[in-house]
């Protein structure tokens, strides 16, 4: 896409901004369905996004960013609507460590425990193949950071899936 | 674990993503973040907005069978009906019949790209296409551009998905606005449309214009309002069939930095509000002392008199409008008096929470921290949200490039200027 696009999109202009949201479209859909595990609650999720970023895209600080903060806004809408469910006593997930043994568990809801950090690099390594390369100049943090936070990611993945502590 | 992980992100990407819906959630989204209002109680909720929008629509065509037929002549017309339904200004366009066909079509590698037709005037245009395929694709995302002499024109150029996807076919409308304004001397244009698939593929269709352009009214007004003693002069309206557009000047000498103009709005003779609220997009700044304001046209009601409605401004006192901190001590140096907020700072971010006074709408922002070197960060992720009765605003960025102090301009702040002015347009 058309940087100028986001640019505008930043002076919120709504039409690029509509145009910006929906170059996005398959990251933020996916990345709720992935969270969320139903198209009504991911669609909203999108309607949300949309209403937080116009908010506050002007705060983006370069376009070339502005899919990464869309998908941490996504992440944190996910987390708040996650929780809201959960009070209002539609518990989506258990704790996994207690139905370990009940059924077999899903990679994703064990995902959704982690830190938020976490789970945005795990996000993007995997969910949307990028590399770690690609990670750390979007995220601004070295290499080497990502690989510890992926390490960190995984390790806390493979304990809750039950496949053994690492030594 | 990694393959487990690679094989759900692979099943994640091979669902389907339902377009329509999506691009209706969006805009639900985007009209709720523009239905910036202090404290009115919104009772509708976003499916009944919905439903009054799509009512608005039928009974309109039900009322004027004329509509319903310069409907029938616009190509491609379901691209308009989102449109039509929230700007009746595009409404008017329709029925005058100013909306003209041009049906240019290139065909290149199994993609045929068709430019439907245009809405012409001196603040920009509204294209409409339509790209069909003799494979199945999806998303295509054309790069458009306009020429005009053989030069790009000086607009903005922005694509709007209203839906209507099939595999083989979709269609845009395309939105051009110039702050400038388009000259049609010379009537022949040129579209550019760049197409990145596993080619790419370029078409270039020329188009001449017909019709004749309506003629903008320009009104020069050069009024000074007063909201609690801070001035902005509103230099001048300029009508034409796709927006109008306010130009608003600030002059420096306020004591109070204006931040937000919630309310600029157009009443014709009848006593029609033309779009609640008023503001569809703007062009520059309060700050930078000159902005245009765009808000829907009443074009072809040909009033000889509107009003125009200004109210809502949020300020701050100048000097008393930016939180500072020493990120090196972790200490927050400096608040505005008039905001009730806790601030603090952890792990290179700052945390500024509100009590939230909406559920849902967050009602302040700032701009990017900028240090005292005048830098701001290279990179900045700033993560908002509203819970447990806090509104909750956190910059993340890497402190270490910063120099203390840091400061965070208030952006926009629910601090209102009294009052409510009301200026008389005459339209000769």
């Amino acid at each position: 896409m058309d940087e100028m696009i986001y640019q505008r999109a930043m002076k919120k202009e709504e039409v690029a901004f509509l145009a910006a949201m929906q170059e996005c479209e398959a990251l933020l859909y996916h990345t709720a369905l992935g969270y969320l595990k139903n198209e009504h609650d991911a669609i909203e999720a999108v309607q949300e996004v949309t209403y937080r970023a116009y908010h506050k895209i002007h705060t983006v600080k370069d376009p070339a960013y502005i899919k990464t903060w869309l998908v941490r806004i996504m992440l944190n809408v996910c987390y708040d609507m996650v929780k809201q469910q959960k009070r209002q006593g539609h518990e989506i997930y258990k704790e996994p460590n207690t139905v370990l043994n009940e059924h077999p568990i899903q990679i994703e809801e064990v995902l959704a425990t982690l830190p938020k950090e976490h789970q945005e690099i795990v996000h993007l390594k995997y969910f949307h193949s990028l590399k770690n390369a690609e990670i750390a100049r979007i995220q601004q943090i070295p290499e080497g950071t990502v690989k510890s936070r992926l390490h960190k990611a995984l390790l806390k993945l493979r304990i809750f899936m039950g496949e053994g502590e690492e030594s | 674990m990694e393959d487990k992980l690679t094989q759900v992100g692979e099943e994640l990407r091979h669902k389907a993503l339902p377009h329509d819906t999506l691009a209706q959630a969006r805009r639900k989204g985007l009209q709720r973040a523009k239905r910036q209002r202090k404290q009115s109680i919104r009772v509708w909720s976003g499916v009944a907005i919905a439903a009054i929008f799509v009512l608005s629509f039928t009974l309109s065509i039900r009322l004027s069978p004329q509509f319903a037929q310069s409907m029938a002549k616009v190509p491609g017309v379901s691209l308009f009906v989102d449109l039509i339904s929230t700007d009746k200004g595009v409404r008017d366009i329709i029925s005058h019949d100013y909306y003209e066909v041009l049906n240019v079509a290139q065909t290149k590698g199994g993609l045929t790209f068709t430019l439907q037709g245009v809405i012409a005037d001196t603040s920009g245009m509204v294209l409409n296409y339509k790209l069909e395929s003799s494979k199945p694709v999806q998303n295509l995302s054309p790069q458009i551009s306009i020429l005009q002499d053989g030069s790009p024109l000086a607009a903005s150029i922005g694509q709007y998905n209203s839906g209507d996807e099939t595999k083989f076919e979709q269609g845009k409308l395309i939105h051009v606005v110039s702050p400038e304004s388009i000259s049609y001397e010379n009537p022949n244009f040129e579209l550019q449309v760049k197409i990145d698939q596993e080619l790419e593929t370029t078409f270039t269709l020329p188009f001449t214009l017909e019709k004749p352009i309506a003629k903008t009214k320009k009104v020069s007004l050069n009024q000074s309002l007063t909201f609690e003693g801070q001035e902005l002069i509103v230099e001048a309206i300029a009508i034409a069939p796709l927006r109008a557009k306010v130009t608003i000047r600030v002059p420096e000498d306020n004591t109070m930095r204006l931040l937000d103009i919630e309310k600029l709005q157009l009443i014709d003779e009848l006593g029609e509000i033309w779009k609640q609220g008023g503001i569809i997009s703007a062009h520059g700044d309060l700050e930078s002392g000159l902005v245009h304001y765009y808000l829907q046209s009443n074009y072809f009601r040909e009033p000889k008199k509107l009003a125009l409605e200004i109210g809502d401004i949020q300020a701050l006192p100048k000097g008393d409008d930016y939180v500072e901190i020493d990120v090196e001590h972790g200490k927050v140096t400096h608040v505005p008096q008039f905001i009730e907020a806790d601030i603090w700072v952890e792990n290179d971010e700052i945390h500024v929470v509100m009590p939230a006074r909406d559920e849902k709408e967050s009602t302040f922002s700032f701009t990017s921290p900028v240090d005292a070197r005048g830098e701001t960060p290279r990179s900045i992720n700033v993560v908002t949200g509203i819970n447990d009765g806090k509104d909750r605003n956190i910059y993340m960025f890497d402190f270490e490039q910063m120099q203390s102090p840091i400061r965070l301009n208030v952006q926009n702040y629910p601090n209102y200027l009294e009052g409510e002015e009301k200026i008389d347009i005459d339209i000769k």
